[in-house]
């Protein structure tokens, strides 16, 4: 397996749209990054450049030692799967999955093939598939010949481009981990391309969010979301409620934040100046609710530091967890999620009054000068949407 | 990978901007050839004697040659001062547009319920015999209405064995015996450009308007007509240019007196010889086409390949 | 048919057609079948259409095989002497030669224009590729007559007239327009990244093109071919003009021979003609799944 370097990896199309912008990658081997990002961020447009399907404007890409920026895509050492599939529509399984034997240089034996091809059917555990033709399987099933497809000739990285976006939501769940299995099994490196951050997140070593061709934080799945370096990373992966203001003061990681809902204080990495238009961001299972007569708090809302009072608007049971959204008496709509378990003796219930508080620790404080100006507050119908699929 | 031990070939990266699709494939050099080689084609077989046909137009036609390289107003002068020739213009085009209207009027009803058939067979079935029968060459199709319509043909022999008539009707060749023989052979056309037109409604469509309260009729005409109106332009425009070019139908069914252009230009370039004068009337003719292209290009927002996508001329 | 459904217009979605059927049934068995008028009316009209299309060929048909010099209807027997005739007279099997092999030249070359042009405008990047798309179905936008007499005129004048090769380059320009539309459809419609699958499988550019763009359109140029061939074979203006009164084609023979006889030979040769169409039609229609569905 190989080791993916992108270096200041620029492409411009035309003369002035920039698809992506000197960007900086090592992929390790073996290791499984997930490109992630709005439609149009660049990610897809990285992906084929390694590929070898996007001519490069500028840098370098190089996989172990060997630069392959300018090889065309038949000489690099990579497996694609495409968000179409892509299977051949005029050939069998067999054929397709045998087809990068075939067109070789090398003479592959008719027993290595057939060999071959039984093995990487039996990895998908589509055994005996061989015959059929793509347009007689499923959806999971094509997915799955697909991989077989471009893993057949063990290629040094994997590349896949949005697989699982065309499938319904009960066989991407199952497709994830399969994906993993396989992933893990070979040690295969893996470039994935996604728009879904709930993919990102249970899949990857690492995780590249995107956004106008340009990285807004690397980092493991768990570091991006519960540090996440900017509101539109906050925004992008998970849920986050966001309280916009300006910073009044504060010491030591901790600063003031004047908001709508009054002066809430929440942690900061960098130095905030007083007067710094940020956005303080808190996770949905970061703020606990109690219900205003009674003081059994649900949740962890640890040192509450931050308290403002609302009304339930609506509890909508997701499995394990609870999720409540709450509309505060200074007008913002809040997201909150409680494990199922914490049910107690009356449950909260739509149009209930409650107090909503959290933690300083668990709100981070960011500033808001990278993002554009409506992708601050007004984004929550988006990433219903985005969550939710 | 493979790839890798492959001997080394030239591979030039497309100057290209667009992204998704596959381009700069092949390399500068294929490029000059596979477009070159249709251009070329087109230029020399097409574009020159297109052109040629302009100049001929203007060539002098002294007698007993073919004509003569010079320079002459005469042709143009006889085609705008004798007025027979704008007569059967204006028969030619009257005539292909009762034709367009023909066909649609039979044809839509026939092509609205090909495409609402439930089985898949027998649609295939007709629509292959349909589009048979429109690859069939014109003059064979003529030949069948002659022997139908002719003094001791299929229809008098008929009439006469159930008295309707008591001498035999001559009605080829003649107006009634043209014009069912021009919408008889540019049917097919209509009703397959008219097809493909309702094929794409969503029947779904017409079952909300019932659902809404709306009986077949009112769903017919509210909902199918105008969504299938491009349909219907492009069937007609269709029809009627091909009716335009029409040689054969008129110089077979018809009288000499219900000669149309086409027929004209064919006699005047081989018969009389006087090829300058069929190319100023096939010049003449060529306007009146593209003013209706265009036209109907502008007015209605037909795109050519769709007029050529259903069918096209065959002869004339 | 459409007025199988439910005639007053249920709510049932169209891909609960098979159960709507035997719905619709019961319900006009319970209604004693008057809510289905328009639907007979529909079904009648459609019939008459088809024996409106069908019946001067069916004619002719029966024509063919009527055993008397005069044409008769309905026939007075059953005999094929008509079809020996023509088949055994060397005028008609010289013209049938002919046709055939003006139709096969023609063909090629409408398929090579159109395949190269239809490819060019897909792959490079070539400017104006409406501009292309226009010239390229241009063609058969222009009244074959006109065309007819510009190619007489243009051969006159490069003193080549009169060959058969003449009727092949006339033919093959003439009808490229269907090639170039069809092959258009089929590269438009053609997922692309299965030729990018390709190359990241390791197959070069023309392995891609050989294994895997041309088998997907392969319907799309084989339909190409036979529409060509099955135009050049029925045409007549073009190929009258540009012949020179010595190249003698099918079409051409059987207009000659109307001016002098209805003799039953015709019919025979148009019933060749007949079943030699509908086969070529029938063939793209297997390929190409119905090009008109």
């Amino acid at each position: 397996m190989s080791r993916i370097e992108l270096d200041g990896l620029t492409k411009v199309y035309g003369s002035d749209v920039v698809a992506v912008d000197d960007i900086d990658l090592t992929v390790k081997d073996g290791e499984f990054v997930t490109l992630v990002g709005p439609s149009g961020c660049g990610k897809t447009t990285t992906l084929r450049c390694i590929a070898g399907f996007e001519t490069v404007t500028d840098g370098r890409i190089a996989m172990d030692d060997r630069e392959i920026t300018a090889e065309p895509p038949y000489r690099r050492d990579v497996g694609m799967v495409f968000q179409s599939f892509a299977l051949f529509p005029h050939m069998t399984v067999e054929e397709n999955v045998a087809y990068g034997m075939r067109v070789a240089d090398r003479d592959f034996s008719d027993t290595e093939v057939d060999d071959r091809v039984t093995e990487m059917l039996a990895m998908i555990e589509l055994p005996g598939i061989e015959e059929r033709m793509p347009s007689q399987l499923s959806g999971g099933q094509q997915q799955r010949v697909a991989l077989a497809r471009a893993l057949a000739l063990n290629p040094g990285a994997l590349l896949l481009d949005e697989p699982l976006a065309s499938l319904d939501e009960k066989l991407r769940k199952q497709m994830q981990a399969e994906l993993s299995r396989i992933q893990k099994d070979l040690g295969v490196t893996t470039v994935f391309v996604t728009h879904n951050q709930e993919e990102a997140m249970t899949m990857s070593d690492r995780i590249v969010v995107l956004n106008d061709g340009e990285f807004e934080q690397v980092g493991s799945p768990d570091t991006v979301y519960h540090e996440p370096e900017s509101i539109f990373v906050a925004d992008f992966i998970g849920k986050a409620n966001v309280f916009r203001g300006s910073v009044t003061g504060g010491e030591e990681g901790v600063v003031d934040v004047d908001t709508d809902t009054g002066v809430l204080k929440a942690t900061a990495d960098d130095r905030l100046d007083a007067g710094t238009d940020v956005g303080v961001v808190v996770r949905p299972e970061g703020i606990s609710l109690e219900r205003h007569e009674t003081e059994d708090a649900i949740g962890d809302g640890g040192t509450r530091a931050n308290v403002t009072a609302g009304e339930v608007n609506l509890v909508q049971m997701l499995g394990g967890t609870v999720e409540y959204r709450v509309y505060t008496d200074a007008g913002t709509e809040l997201i909150v999620t409680t494990q199922a378990g914490e049910q107690r003796a009356t449950p909260i219930e739509r149009g209930d009054r409650v107090r909503v508080s959290f933690a300083a620790e668990r709100a981070r404080a960011l500033s808001i000068e990278s993002i554009v100006e409506n992708r601050v507050v007004d984004v929550r119908p988006e990433i219903e949407a985005e969550t939710g699929s | 990978m493979a790839g890798e031990t492959e001997t080394e070939t030239p591979y030039t990266r497309d100057r290209s901007e667009s992204s998704g699709r596959l381009r700069g494939w092949l390399n500068d050099r294929s490029e000059s050839i596979v477009l070159g080689y249709p251009l070329a084609m087109l230029a020399l077989f097409f574009a020159v004697p297109l052109f040629l046909l302009i100049a001929t137009s203007f060539y002098p036609k002294p007698s007993g040659e073919y004509y003569q390289v010079g320079f002459t107003l005469e042709h143009y002068r006889r085609l705008f001062t004798v007025p027979l020739y704008f007569r059967r213009l204006g028969f030619t085009v009257a005539l292909s547009m009762a034709t367009a209207f023909g066909c649609l009027a039979i044809g839509y009803p026939v092509a609205y319920t090909l495409a609402r058939m439930d089985s898949r067979l027998r649609r295939r079935v007709y629509i292959t015999t349909i589009v048979s029968t429109m690859w069939l060459t014109y003059i064979i199709r003529s030949y069948a209405w002659t022997v139908i319509l002719s003094k001791n043909g299929v229809l008098n022999e008929f009439l006469l064995t159930i008295g309707a008539i008591d001498t035999a009707l001559s009605l080829t060749p003649g107006i009634w015996a043209l014009a069912i023989g021009m919408t008889y052979v540019f049917l097919p056309f209509a009703i397959l450009t008219l097809y493909s037109s309702i094929n794409n409604i969503d029947p779904e469509l017409e079952e909300a308007s019932k659902n809404l309260g709306a009986d077949r009729f009112q769903t017919f005409r509210n909902v199918t007509v105008p969504l299938s109106k491009n349909g219907i332009y492009s069937a007609w425009m269709l029809v009627f240019i091909l009716a335009l070019g029409a040689y054969i139908v008129p110089r077979l069914l018809g009288k000499p007196a219900q000669w149309t252009l086409p027929v004209i230009i064919g006699n005047q370039s081989l018969n009389n010889l006087n090829v300058p004068f069929g190319a100023a009337l096939s010049i003449a003719m060529m306007v009146v086409v593209i003013v209706i292209l265009v036209a109907g290009y502008e007015l209605l927002g037909l795109g050519s390949e769709e007029m050529a996508g259903a069918g096209g001329g065959t002869d004339g | 048919m459409g007025d199988d459904r439910l005639p007053d217009g249920g709510t049932v979605r169209g891909s609960d057609r098979e159960r709507e059927r035997t719905r619709g049934g019961l319900l006009r068995a319970l209604t004693g079948g008057t809510v289905d008028l328009p639907g007979s009316i529909a079904r009648l009209y459609l019939g008459a259409c088809l024996a409106f299309i069908v019946a001067p060929i069916a004619i002719i048909v029966a024509i063919s095989v009527t055993p008397e010099q005069f044409l008769t209807f309905p026939p007075n027997g059953f005999s094929l002497r008509w079809f020996d005739e023509v088949l055994s007279n060397a005028d008609w099997q010289l013209a049938l030669l002919n046709s055939l092999v003006i139709a096969a030249g023609a063909s090629v070359i409408a398929a090579s224009i159109g395949l190269s042009l239809a490819f060019a405008i897909d792959r490079y990047d070539v400017r104006y590729t409406s501009f292309l798309r226009g010239i390229g179905v241009l063609p058969i936008l222009i009244p074959p007559v006109i065309i007819g007499v510009a190619f007489m005129s243009y051969f006159f004048l490069i003193g080549i007239s009169g060959t058969l090769l003449n009727l092949v380059v006339a033919h093959g320009v003439f009808y490229s327009p269907f090639s170039l539309v069809l092959i258009s459809t089929g590269l438009d419609e053609m997922d692309r990244s299965v030729e990018e699958a390709a190359m990241n499988l390791g197959a070069t550019q023309w392995q891609t093109l050989r294994t895997v763009t041309f088998p997907i359109i392969r319907s799309n140029v084989f339909s190409g071919v036979l529409f060509a061939f099955i135009l050049s074979l029925n045409e007549y203006i073009i190929a009258f003009l540009v012949s020179g009164f010595t190249v003698t084609t099918v079409p051409i023979k059987i207009f000659s021979s109307l001016r002098y006889s209805y003799s039953p030979t015709i019919a025979a040769i148009s019933v060749l003609y007949i079943v030699l169409t509908t086969a070529v039609v029938a063939t793209v229609e297997y390929y190409t799944g119905g090009i008109w569905n």
